[in-house]
C-alpha cells in the first residue's frame, strides 16, 4: 500500500467527481464536466446570463446554487437557462465588508456546489486565501460576476471568462423583440498559457 | 452489549481483539461496538464473566475509559456500557431492560438511539421526561402521533431492540464487488471504487423502498490479507455515509501495519435491508445527500443571520421581470408545496422570453433623447413623438442602435392609488448592451438589464 494517510477526506472525495456541463458551455471553455473546486470569473456585458448557463446542467443534475450578493439575478432568467430554481437559494451579503461576505460564500459552500456570487472591488490577502481554501476543500464551484476585482485577484481564479461582444437577434429599429444573442467569449485559465475565443448562442 | 468511550484513534486494535473472542461483532461507530452475548457467555461461563474478560481485554490496549454493558438490544446495553465506565461490567438480567431504563432522561434516545432532537424536544414539552413515562404511553398512540420514527422511540425507551442483533447469516443477495487488475496503490481510490459501489447499493436498494442497516465491508490485499466489518446503522446507511465507513475501515486496517500491500478487491455487502421507513424528511419532494446538505446548511444560515438569511424564490405572478417572482423566507417556504409555478397561466401583455437576467430593485432613472436632442414621450394612444436615440445615464451619453417598443401596459386601472400606466421598451445601446426601459408620467427608468 502506497501512503495511507493521503487518504481523502470525506469531503475531498467527493470533489473527486465533476459536475454535468452544458454541451455548448462545455464547447466554449474546452472541458467535458465542471470540475470542482474551482473559481471562476465572469465579464463584460452579457456574463451574468454566461454564469447562469455554466451553472445549469449542474442544477439539473441535483446540485443546490446559492446565489450571494447578487439580489438582482432575474429568476425568470435563470428558469429560460435551465436552472432547475427548485435548488437555488438567495444569500445576502455586503459586497463592501469582504470579511462578511467571505462568511456567507463560505457557510453556503458547505451545503451547495455551487455559488454564484457579485464579487468585492478589493479582497485582503488574508481573506481571499482563506476563503479560497475552505471552498476547495468543500469542492464547491465558485463563480465570479463582473466588478472592479483588482488584477492581482483576477490572476488567481482558475478560470477568466470575458465576453468580448454580442450580437443580438430579432430587434430592429422600432420593430421586432430581443430574441436571443452570440456571445463571444475571452477563456483563460490559471497555469495554461494562451487564451481561448469562442462563441455560444444564449435564447 | 455494546462498549463506549473509546478514542477511535487505535480502535482497530480494539475490533481485532474483540473479534478474536466473539467474531459477530458489529461497529456502529469508533468506539462503539456491539455483539451478540449468547454464544461467547457460554463459553467463557456466564455473561458477567465475559463482560469482565472484555473489559479486561480492551483496557489493555487502549488508556481510554472503557464500558462493557449486557442487556437486551443496543440501546439498553448502551446506556449499561456508559455506567460501566465508572462501575465495573454492568449485566443487566433478561427483560429487565425496561426497568434499566426507566428513569433515564429522553436525551438518551438521542445520544444513543438515533431518535431526532426534534421529537425528544416535542416529548420534553408534552411532559414525558424519561424513557419510563414514553414507555408507558400505548404504541399505538406514539405511533398515531409520530410515526415510524415515534414507534422506534417506544420500542427502545421500553427496552427492546427492534432490530436485534443478528446470529445468522443473512441471505447475501445485495452484493456489490470491484475486484482491480492493478492494487490500488493508494487508499483514496480504494475509497472511491467504494463511493461507486455504494452509489450502486443506495439507488437499487432506495428504488425498491429499502434501507440498508447494516453492511459488511471487506477488502483484500494483493498478498490475501483480509479485512471484513459489519457495520451497524439503526436508521438505515446513506450512500456517503458507507463511504465513510469504508474509510474509517480502510484508516485503522492500514494503520495495523497489517497491509502489506495494495488493495485489489473491495465488496459491500447489504447484510440487513429493512423497509425504509422514512426517517429522512422530504425536502420539496427531492431527497438526495445534496438535498440533506443544503437543508442542513440552510438551517445554521438561518441560526446565524435570521429567518430572512436564507430566501428561496416563489412565482406570485405579473407581467413585469420585477413582479413575476419574489425570494421569501426559506423558512417559511412550505416544504413539499414546490415553490415554483413556472409560466402558468399565461399573463397576456407578459414582457417575451428571453427574460432579464439582472433586475434592478430600484429603476434607474434616464433621458432618452430623439435624433433632434429631444426628450422622446410617449402618448396615451401608445404612440412615441420619435425614434429613440441617445440614452442620457448619468450624463453620459450612449448611441440607441436598435429598439423596440412602446408595450403599453395598464395595470390595476381600477384602483386610483396602486393604478399604473408604463409603456415598455427594449433597447440596444452601442455599447453591446441590451435594456428594459420604462417610461411612466413622461420620465424613463431602466428597469432591467439583459446582462
Amino acid at each position: 500500500m502506497g501512503s495511507p494517510h493521503s487518504l481523502l477526506t470525506a469531503d475531498r472525495l467527493l470533489a473527486a467527481d465533476g459536475l454535468a456541463l452544458a454541451p455548448d458551455i462545455a464547447e466554449l471553455i474546452g472541458r467535458e464536466v465542471l470540475d470542482r473546486s474551482q473559481w471562476i470569473l465572469c465579464r463584460g456585458f452579457g456574463s451574468v446570463s454566461l454564469a447562469v448557463k455554466m451553472l445549469t446542467a449542474a442544477t439539473q443534475q441535483g446540485s443546490w446554487l446559492a446565489v450571494v450578493a447578487t439580489p438582482t439575478l432575474g429568476v425568470e432568467a435563470m428558469i429560460e437557462l435551465g436552472v432547475d430554481i427548485r435548488r437555488v437559494i438567495a444569500v445576502d451579503a455586503d459586497v463592501h465588508t469582504p470579511m462578511q461576505w467571505a462568511e456567507r460564500v463560505v457557510a453556503c459552500s458547505d451545503g451547495c456546489d455551487l455559488v454564484l456570487t457579485t464579487m468585492p472591488a478589493q479582497i485582503p490577502d488574508r481573506i481571499w486565501r482563506s476563503v479560497t481554501q475552505r471552498t476547495r476543500r468543500n469542492g464547491t464551484v465558485v463563480v465570479g460576476l463582473d466588478c472592479a476585482v483588482g488584477a492581482c485577484q483576477l490572476d488567481r481564479v482558475d478560470l477568466r471568462c470575458r465576453v468580448v461582444g454580442s450580437v443580438w437577434e430579432g430587434l430592429g429599429r422600432g420593430s421586432g423583440r430581443l430574441a436571443g444573442r452570440r456571445l463571444q467569449v475571452e477563456v483563460a485559465a490559471r497555469r495554461l498559457p494562451g487564451v481561448r475565443q469562442g462563441q455560444i448562442l444564449l435564447r | 452489549m455494546a462498549m463506549a468511550q473509546t478514542p477511535p484513534r487505535n480502535f482497530e486494535s480494539v475490533v481485532q481483539a474483540v473479534i478474536d473472542l466473539a467474531p459477530r461483532c458489529e461497529i456502529i461507530a469508533p468506539g462503539w461496538l456491539c455483539l451478540p452475548s449468547v454464544g461467547p457467555s457460554r463459553y467463557f461461563g456466564g455473561e458477567q464473566a465475559l463482560a469482565q474478560r472484555l473489559q479486561d481485554l480492551v483496557a489493555d490496549l487502549i488508556d481510554w475509559p472503557v464500558g462493557v454493558g449486557i442487556a437486551d438490544g443496543r440501546f439498553v446495553s448502551t446506556v449499561a456500557a456508559h455506567d460501566a465506565v465508572r462501575s465495573g461490567p454492568v449485566v443487566v438480567p433478561a427483560g429487565e431492560s425496561g426497568q434499566h431504563v426507566k428513569d433515564r432522561s429522553l436525551r438518551w434516545l438521542e445520544k444513543v438511539g438515533e431518535i431526532p432532537a426534534e421529537m425528544i424536544r416535542l416529548c420534553e414539552q408534552l411532559g414525558l421526561a424519561t424513557c419510563g413515562d414514553l414507555a408507558a404511553i400505548s404504541h399505538n398512540d406514539i405511533l398515531g402521533r409520530f410515526g415510524p420514527v415515534g414507534s422506534r422511540a417506544h420500542h427502545l425507551a421500553a427496552g427492546c431492540d427492534p432490530r436485534p442483533v443478528i446470529v445468522a447469516d443473512p441471505p447475501g443477495s445485495w452484493e456489490y464487488e470491484q475486484t482491480l487488475a492493478e492494487p490500488a496503490p493508494h487508499l483514496d481510490t480504494v475509497v472511491f471504487l467504494a463511493k461507486h459501489l455504494a452509489d450502486q447499493m443506495w439507488a437499487e436498494l432506495s428504488g425498491r423502498g429499502r434501507v440498508c442497516t447494516r453492511v459488511e465491508i471487506t477488502s483484500e490485499t494483493e498478498h490475501g490479507e483480509r479485512s471484513q466489518r459489519s457495520w451497524y446503522l439503526g436508521t438505515g446507511f446513506r450512500a456517503a455515509q458507507i463511504t465513510e465507513r469504508v474509510r474509517w475501515q480502510l484508516e485503522g486496517w492500514a494503520g495495523t501495519g497489517e497491509m502489506t500491500a495494495g488493495v485489489n478487491l473491495i465488496r459491500l455487502v447489504a447484510t440487513e435491508v429493512c423497509a425504509d421507513s422514512g426517517v429522512q424528511d422530504r425536502f420539496w419532494g427531492g431527497r438526495s445527500q445534496a438535498d440533506d446538505d443544503a437543508l442542513r446548511m440552510i438551517n445554521r444560515l438561518v441560526g446565524i443571520g435570521g429567518p430572512d438569511a436564507v430566501r428561496v424564490a416563489r412565482w406570485q405572478g405579473g407581467r413585469l421581470p420585477e413582479e413575476r417572482y419574489q425570494w421569501v423566507s426559506a423558512v417559511s417556504a412550505e416544504p413539499d408545496s414546490g415553490p415554483i409555478k413556472s409560466m402558468t397561466p399565461p399573463w397576456p401583455g407578459a414582457l417575451p422570453p428571453p427574460s432579464p437576467a439582472v433586475v434592478l430593485a430600484a429603476a434607474q432613472p434616464i433621458l432618452v433623447h430623439d435624433v433632434a436632442g429631444d426628450v422622446v414621450t410617449v402618448n396615451g394612444r401608445g404612440e412615441v413623438s420619435a425614434p429613440p436615440a441617445v440614452v442620457v445615464e448619468q450624463g453620459r451619453s450612449v448611441q440607441v442602435l436598435c429598439w423596440a417598443g412602446p408595450w403599453p401596459l395598464e395595470q390595476r386601472w381600477w384602483d386610483p392609488v396602486s393604478a399604473r400606466r408604463v409603456a415598455h421598451f427594449q433597447m440596444l445601446l452601442s455599447d453591446e448592451r441590451a435594456l428594459l426601459a420604462a417610461v411612466e408620467h413622461q420620465r424613463w427608468w431602466i428597469t432591467a438589464v439583459y446582462g
